[in-house]
């Protein structure tokens, strides 16, 4: 009998635990998804983030208020301040992603929350690609060219701007306008040699597909 | 649902579930924030670990069972054992940041500042009154007191603390170490204990040597130079700030050595709520 109170006990603290972590991921809260987007592009356009995230940026008490207590300069770029709490934090839910798509950690949680997770506990990387690629399709004036301009580069591998603008019979302007949202998104990186899809979509390609 | 109402239940939730991974609302978080320690000190505390299941679980997040256990390094674990100090001190607004701002002929200076406003912003942000606003720090401090009371009784507990919070300032000329030296002496004579009981509470409150952080390097050839350590305890409530300053005399450089009491307000809260 004490054995099963120490099993109960365990799966309500591992629980508690699990779904604390959940809670924090990018995909499922609206705070840690504005700072991570910032993170990954190291500061976005002030104008980009009033139009994307209203609630946050429009209204300056609010403004003022977030800026303060996470750590964020809004000027005409928007970028996390370095060395205060939402630098940390986001590093921090960077860690949470990482642990999150290890199968191992995975599969042993879910053994132990079978009730709670009967699919299993989520994948919160793949989640939070699926979010981005979500946001992207929606995104009314380039969203879905952008679209096919990721599934080409995804297809080739790497492509420049020119040889976008070729196979995809587009403007040179709609190229960039693309390749931007993509940047903006996280979902391609730029070398100097062209765009390359992000390495979370190279992992999880089938989820371009499904879009 | 306005969208200002959105925000607000979003940052509700990321504050709650910040606080759920604190040690006062979670084992694991306990375990891990209090290794390494000894294989059969963690068990006897905590038995939930002799369960194989749920010591896969913690091996995979990077803890280490052996003789003693503990949190390898660089992993989720030690991450986590982070984020715990960050957001003890983000939510008791004592969170530590360095800034460096442009000063012309002196170039660019950088100066030890504190996010000392965190929790009135959270409260307009959320809208929720500022006391509202969980305090993992102070759920840590009142539980951590509570045990120490019934392990050395709640009177020397209660006169250590706040004679440690009635300290003004504790500072060392050249030599670090003899300031703290006095002012444990004094909470020894205070309470009156044994020498190796109040080293016992010294470590389980205040710090334990060779456990400092360092936090910062700051200083150039034109600003003083030095160091600037958070000092850990074993329950990590952590009041001491060590900031060094090198600076020059007729026979060479010295250093001079202050230490900053922090989260004064919620250990003199934990003390009131325990009386």
């Amino acid at each position: 009998m004490a054995g099963e109170h120490v099993e109960k006990e365990i799966t309500k603290q591992l629980s508690n635990f699990v779904n604390a972590l959940i809670a924090l991921a990018p995909s499922r809260n609206y705070v840690t998804q504005f700072l991570y987007l910032i993170k990954i592009n190291n500061s976005i356009d002030y104008r980009i983030l009033e139009d994307a995230y209203p609630d946050i940026v429009k209204d300056e008490y609010v403004r003022e208020s977030f800026a303060k207590a996470f750590g964020v300069s809004f000027k005409d770029k928007v970028s996390l301040e370095p060395g205060k709490y939402g630098e940390f934090l986001i590093d921090f839910v960077g860690r949470a992603l990482q642990l999150f798509e290890d199968t191992e950690f995975r599969s042993k949680v879910s053994s132990l929350l079978k009730d709670e997770y009967p699919q299993g506990i989520p994948n919160l990387a793949q989640e939070w690609l699926e979010v981005r690629l979500k946001g992207l399709s929606s995104e009314p004036t380039y969203g879905k060219l952008a679209l096919k301009v990721l599934r080409e580069i995804m297809r080739v591998g790497r492509a420049k701007t020119e040889e976008l603008e070729k196979s995809l019979n587009i403007g040179r302007g709609d190229a960039i306008e693309a390749t931007n949202l993509l940047k903006l998104y996280g979902l391609i990186k730029e070398d100097p040699y062209g765009f390359i899809p992000s390495e979370s979509l190279r992992k999880y390609p089938q989820l371009l597909e499904g879009i | 649902m306005s969208e200002e109402k959105s925000l607000k239940d979003h940052v509700i939730n990321l504050i709650n579930a910040l606080t759920n991974l604190s040690p006062s609302r979670n084992i694991i978080s306990q375990l891990i924030l209090l290794t390494p320690e000894d294989q059969v000190t963690i068990s006897h505390s905590f038995p939930e670990i002799n369960i194989q299941d749920f010591r896969e679980v913690l091996k995979a997040m990077g803890m280490m069972f052996g003789d003693k256990i503990e949190n390898m390094k660089d992993s989720f674990a030690e991450a986590i054992a982070k984020l715990i100090h960050k957001t003890f001190d983000w939510l008791d607004n004592e969170y530590i940041y360095f800034s460096s701002e442009y000063f012309g002929q002196y170039g660019f200076v950088t100066s030890q500042k504190k996010m000392d406003d965190v929790r009135s912003h959270l409260a307009k942000l959320t809208g929720l009154h500022i006391d509202l606003i969980p305090n993992p720090y102070l759920e840590w401090a009142k539980l951590v007191i509570r045990k120490l009371s019934s392990i050395y009784g709640k009177n020397k507990i209660t006169r250590f603390v706040k004679e440690l919070l009635s300290q003004s300032s504790i500072t060392d000329r050249d030599y670090r170490g003899k300031g703290l030296q006095d002012l444990i002496n004094k909470l020894g004579a205070t309470i009156g204990s044994t020498p190796p009981e109040l080293k016992e509470i010294c470590e389980l409150i205040i710090y334990i040597e060779g456990k400092s952080e360092h936090i910062y390097r700051k200083g150039s050839s034109r600003h003083p130079e030095g160091d600037v350590w958070i000092e850990h305890s074993k329950y990590h409530l952590d009041p001491l700030l060590c900031e060094s300053s090198r600076y020059e005399r007729y026979s060479g450089w010295g250093m001079d050595y202050a230490y900053e009491l922090r989260h004064k307000e919620s250990l003199k809260n934990a003390l009131e709520v325990e009386a």
